[in-house]
């Protein structure tokens, strides 16, 4: 039935070219519109790629200008450098945000606790305060084109972490036959005096007992160094219980310009300890990296650390950093050092 | 036009040529739109590359100028243009600090496209 009417149809002697004809230029008018549409939403979707890319490097530009104004905040202790702004890349920035559209950058400054600071509140006394900035710039180009560069600046600098409980062990509260720095001649006779001519010196127990019962200790000599499998503890029973008449102890003194360091995963020093002007001490884990687990590293002052004669440790326990720590501690003013983290978690 | 219609005298050569008028206006009018279109689909491609391209290049200057290899490879358009494979760079002029000290540089890449030119602006870091 179909195959005759189709037979009809072609040996039909009635014309029907015209009607062929406008059927196939509707066909050709659909899929003009439609190639048309492709066009301009390629020609659309090209131009908004480069307006948002050159909306991020505007962003990128507030963000990089940031940095320096960062720098130069924590150079010059100058807390209002530390104010957010907008930039137009051709004129200075503007501390009024409003005032160019081009560029604006907010900065947000967080102290070791995590607290934000504010820049009214901020000046020269406090700025060593600052321990993390976070970077948060928007680009605009052309109409409604907006990006963010966006990074958290941290110090690199190390801090100690407080323990908020922590129940060290009682001083001389030894496990028996543990070694003691008099015992294995670690100090010149009972003078207390540190004896450097064996450092490094390496122990394999676990417990390892510094100090000397009514004597400080002292280091003269330029570099002393000791490893312990776990723990050492520095103890002096007679400065525990305070200082008595005729009696001169002091904790351990590093004096001027020398250097300790202490390779254990736990340090409890029950006695003060003093450093001189350019001495320091460093604590480092003794464990290797993939050893250690939670609250492993632990150092403990019960009197907290002097440098030249002021407190920069206060008495308490802290978490000892893997990567280890020496105090006092280096200048973390130098943004160049920071860690600089892009791509704020959370944000577009 | 019923007549017309149904009647069984032919009129296919004036059809034809009607048909070829017809067929031959919206055929150019038709070529010319897939032609442009075609082009202007191909052109939004080159320039979506060149705009990946400039964005490639300022992102290897600002390698460059986080790590210059030694204090001489200073940031000015000579070596910014060594350090780059593709475009044109220019420094538009250098941003000072409050003291009038060169703290960057506001540069901006362009680059060729279909006949056509773009470019991208950014800020530098002199450190």
């Amino acid at each position: 039935m179909f195959k005759n009417k189709f037979n009809k149809g072609l040996n039909n002697n009635d014309g029907f070219t015209l009607i062929a004809v406008f059927i196939t230029i509707i066909v050709l008018v659909t899929l003009g519109f439609a190639f048309i549409t492709q066009a301009i939403s390629e020609i659309k979707r090209s131009e908004n790629k480069y307006r948002e890319t050159q909306a991020y490097y505007y962003s990128r530009s507030g963000s990089e200008r940031a940095f320096l104004e960062i720098a130069d905040g924590l150079e010059n202790d100058a807390p209002d450098k530390f104010q957010n702004f907008s930039w137009n890349l051709e004129d200075n920035i503007s501390y009024n945000t409003s005032q160019y559209d081009k560029i604006k950058v907010d900065l947000t400054i967080y102290d070791q606790d995590d607290n934000i600071l504010t820049v009214s509140g901020l000046n020269v006394d406090n700025m060593n305060q600052i321990e993390k900035i976070e970077v948060n710039s928007r680009g605009k180009f052309k109409d409604a084109v907006t990006n963010r560069a966006s990074y958290i600046l941290t110090s690199s600098s190390p801090n100690l972490k407080k323990l908020d409980i922590y129940d060290a062990p009682e001083p001389g509260n030894y496990p028996v036959g543990t070694p003691t720095f008099q015992d294995e001649n670690l100090v010149k006779g009972n003078s207390g005096v540190l004896d450097c001519s064996g450092s490094p010196y390496e122990f394999n127990s676990d417990f390892v007992a510094g100090g000397g019962p009514g004597n400080s200790l002292k280091q003269n000599c330029e570099s002393f160094e000791i490893t312990v499998q776990d723990t050492i503890s520095f103890d002096n029973t007679y400065i525990k219980q305070g200082k008595k008449s005729g009696d001169n102890s002091k904790g351990i003194q590093i004096k001027r310009n020398n250097h300790m360091r202490i390779n254990a995963d736990k340090s409890f020093f029950h006695m003060p300890i003093e450093l001189g002007k350019d001495s320091k001490i460093c604590f480092f884990p003794s464990s290797e990296p993939e050893d250690i687990e939670e609250d492993d590293l632990v150092l403990y002052f019960a009197k907290g650390v002097e440098y030249d004669g002021e407190v920069v440790v206060q008495a308490g326990a802290y978490e000892l950093p893997e990567e280890g720590i020496c105090i006092p501690f280096d200048d973390s003013k130098n943004i160049y050092d920071w860690d600089q983290k892009w791509g704020i978690e959370g944000d577009q | 036009m019923y007549k017309l219609y149904f009647s069984d005298d032919g009129f296919s050569l004036i059809e034809v040529l009607v048909s070829i008028l017809i067929f031959g206006i919206f055929g150019v009018i038709m070529l010319n739109l897939f032609g442009s279109s075609f082009i202007r689909i191909i052109s939004s491609g080159q320039k979506d590359q060149s705009v990946s391209e400039i964005a490639n290049q300022f992102e290897k200057i600002y390698r460059h100028s986080s790590e210059l290899p030694n204090p001489e490879e200073e940031i000015n358009e000579n070596n910014i243009q060594k350090w780059i494979d593709t475009g044109q760079a220019d420094i538009i002029h250098n941003v000072e600090n409050d003291e009038g000290e060169t703290i960057g540089y506001i540069l901006k890449i362009s680059n060729m496209y279909n006949n056509k030119k773009i470019e991208l602006t950014t800020f530098i870091r002199k450190e």
